[in-house]
């Protein structure tokens, strides 16, 4: 088992406590790379596409549709 | 003159000693603010003779700039120098208050230590003198209210050379409130330039066994003829004068009225949301149960300062009025 | 007498060099936390400077190390060219020990004053009045040094400005006020916040030289910065530099510049002043291709260092809380 980076969910604003998730754009378990976008968030009306800062493969452990406070663990990513 | 004796001075010239004598054992001392240079020696006189014996660089006339005066201040403070800016009336101090409040309040702790403020913020309070609503506010309450600053109402002209003077030297940002109406009480003040007065210790200015009477700055004068007029009717007052504000001597404040189980705060300062307010609640806390009558509190009025004497003297506290609150206090007692 | 602007000195190709790696260094860091806060790898609030580095790269090479610098919550930047480590700029907006404060300041309000970083602040305009005090304390210390005031175009509208660019001409204190006019105040256009054109022209008021430059030049930076500084450090007075510049990210970093025109960005964007730079020091011969590329690497490699010695460091411990309140626990 390799290095597991946590995926958590962007401070994408000053005002921002909490994130919608709107969808995920990857499997899981998918191989994923750095820079790839992971997921779709919404804050504010506003949905921004979410990339990968590592790659591996990723562990989803997060539902689309609901709303996760900033700074929450929404998945990891595995290095080899 | 050895170095025990004691002068009677005024306040005001008390709090002129302080000055001079740390501006004459410590080269980091600056003054600061309008009109405190000579020949106008400041509104009230109490920086005369300062400039002429110290130079204009060290007395700085300033424009009317209240933010750049504090700013200014903070600035050199940042510096290691010990910066006494002056805000001629208290009133005034809101047009600096983001500096002491967002600067020198803070800069140590947001720093994490590696910068600091040692200014005293020098500033009078003109109430009871018929000026009006902008310029006879007692606003000590406000810096009572912001972590990181000390708040300091001298009553005596002891208390305020000797306060002044730690003031100055500490390493912390002092707001030194001075009251224009007390600034010709007499006193003895002690000769030695070296006297001061450790901040954060509150003092007995009569002893007593019926009531505590808390106050600070004008009130203990009030407080202290209170204290003569009952005592022909058998009525025992304590005095107890807190000096500072910030920090807050909790320990004396619980002694004396745990020794008398009563209280009465006095303040020129409003009464709700007052400095009292904080005392009466740290009374309750601590002496539940114990007290033989609820704290009471005599502060000004929840007005605007009227101009029109009699007015203005109905807003503030009075003799008549704490005299009233005392009995008051005696009279509700479970005792 | 010749006008620095028009004749400057020519800045030495060591100089130039310098100058460049100060503005690689700070496009590099500002990439990384953008990517860091994007990705959710990094929590911290950002309001970035990326577009101003070449104002940046003049307090690296115009002041001592003696000389104060003043800044503000935008200024990342600035304090990269005073020369705050990168591992205590990063550390201090990721909140770890390592911070420059150990975390309790944040982003807003790193200081280090052994390099002369007196105070950041948060308060739009109030680190100008703080500026005067340490220009003041510099001539009471009977010191040479001078002092630096960075600040925004929407600072000059604030009382503070005002009050302290008053004293510091009054007094004729050592200090350089530089303003970074990235052309908006928050969200709202410059030219919307006040009725004079040129911020430059706002001295006249004060009687105090005022001079507008193109911020985004690091010569032109460079010569105005030396004439002020001398200016200063000689008992000359202050100056008011307006430099003219750009920001790329709007105030706060996830600002959605919904108020700006996305042609006026992409131009800028176009215009990047570290590419810029770059590219003229090669075609000038001061570096060639390799060597502008070898920088970019070394300052990218610099940073990601630091983020993973600051990710090491630990985050402040709860007994922090109420240290540094007062100088002593018990004043309270």
């Amino acid at each position: 088992m390799g290095e597991q980076t946590p995926v958590r969910i962007p401070k994408l604003s000053l005002a921002i406590s909490e994130a919608g998730l709107v969808e995920w754009l990857v499997d899981d378990g998918a191989t994923v790379v750095e820079g790839q976008a992971l997921y779709v968030i919404e804050t504010d009306k506003v949905e921004t596409e979410i990339e990968a800062s590592t790659s591996g493969v990723i562990h989803r452990a997060a539902e689309a549709g609901e709303t996760y406070p900033v700074g929450s663990e929404i998945a990891t990513i595995e290095g080899a | 003159m050895t170095m025990d004796t004691e002068t009677e001075m005024t306040v005001r010239e008390a709090v002129s000693l302080a000055l001079d004598q740390a501006m004459g054992q410590d080269d980091r001392v600056l003054l600061l603010g309008e009109d405190i240079a000579d020949p106008g020696g400041g509104v009230s006189g109490v920086t005369a003779g300062l400039s002429t014996k110290y130079g204009a660089d060290r007395v700085l006339d300033t424009p009317i700039s209240e933010a750049a005066i504090v700013g200014a201040a903070i600035g050199a403070a940042l510096e290691g120098m010990l910066v006494v800016p002056e805000i001629m009336i208290m009133d005034f101090i809101g047009i600096a208050i983001d500096q002491i409040v967002n600067h020198a309040a803070k800069l140590r702790y947001m720093t994490g230590g590696r910068t600091s403020c040692p200014i005293t913020v020098r500033t009078a309070v003109f109430g009871g003198l018929g000026s009006g609503a902008t310029h006879s506010q007692s606003l000590e309450a406000w810096f009572m209210h912001i972590p990181g600053l000390k708040v300091i109402v001298p009553s005596t002209p002891r208390d305020a050379k000797g306060l002044l003077t730690s003031a100055i030297f500490d390493p912390d940002p002092c707001v030194f409130m001075e009251t224009v109406l007390t600034y010709g009480q007499r006193g003895l003040v002690p000769d030695d330039p070296s006297f001061s007065i450790p901040l954060g210790q509150a003092d007995v200015k009569r002893q007593g066994s019926d009531v505590t009477i808390v106050t600070y700055g004008r009130g203990v004068f009030d407080a202290l003829t209170v204290a003569d007029q009952l005592a022909g009717d058998g009525i025992d007052v304590e005095v107890l004068d807190l000096r500072t504000l910030v920090p807050l001597d909790t320990d004396r404040i619980l002694e004396s009225v745990g020794k008398t189980k009563r209280a009465v705060v006095v303040h020129y300062a409003t009464t709700f949301a007052g400095p009292g307010a904080e005392v009466a609640a740290t009374i309750a806390e601590g002496l539940f149960g114990e007290l033989l009558a609820p704290v009471q509190r005599v502060g000004a009025r929840f007005t605007p300062i009227p101009s029109a004497q009699e007015l203005e003297a109905a807003t503030f506290p009075s003799v008549s009025s704490i005299a009233d609150a005392v009995r008051q206090t005696l009279a509700g007692s479970h005792g | 007498m010749s006008d620095p602007l028009l004749d400057p000195e020519p800045v030495s190709p060591a100089e130039q060099q310098h100058m460049f790696e100060v503005m690689a260094l700070a496009k590099a860091c500002d990439e990384r936390l953008r990517k860091g806060i994007s990705t959710g790898e990094f929590l911290t609030v950002y309001w970035p400077s990326r577009g101003q580095e070449a104002i940046a790269a003049g307090f690296a090479t115009c002041l001592r190390s003696d000389d104060r610098l003043v800044t503000t919550y935008r200024g990342l930047h600035d304090l990269i060219g005073k020369g705050v480590s990168l591992v205590e700029i990063l550390g201090e907006m990721l909140g770890r020990q390592a911070g420059a404060c150990g975390g309790k300041g944040g982003t807003m309000h790193i200081a280090d004053p052994s390099v002369g970083l007196m105070l950041s602040t948060g308060i739009v305009g109030a680190g100008i009045p703080v500026a005067v005090g340490l220009a003041l304390a510099a001539r009471a210390q009977k010191s040479d040094r001078v002092v630096a005031v960075s600040f925004g175009d929407g600072a000059t509208n604030t009382g503070s400005f005002h009050e302290a660019a008053n004293l510091a001409a009054l007094w004729q204190l050592p200090l350089v006020l530089v303003c970074q006019n990235n052309g908006y105040a928050e969200m709202t256009p410059t030219v919307d916040t006040m009725h004079v054109k040129d911020i430059a022209d706002r001295a006249a008021a004060y009687n105090m030289p005022g001079v507008k430059i193109d911020g985004n030049d690091p010569r032109e930076v460079h010569a105005a910065f030396t004439a002020a500084v001398d200016r200063a450090r000689s008992g000359g007075g202050p100056t008011l530099i307006e430099c003219v510049t750009y920001r790329f990210f709007g105030h706060f970093f996830g600002d959605q510049m919904a108020y700006i025109p996305p042609e006026e960005l992409e131009a800028a964007k176009a215009a990047d002043p570290v590419v810029r730079f770059g590219d003229l020091l090669v075609q000038e011969g001061v570096m060639d291709r390799s060597q502008v590329e070898e920088t970019e690497e070394r300052v990218k490699r610099q940073v990601e260092e630091a983020v993973v010695e600051v990710m090491a460091s630990p985050k402040p411990t709860i007994d922090a809380l109420d240290r540094d309140v007062y100088a002593t626990t018990e004043g309270r």
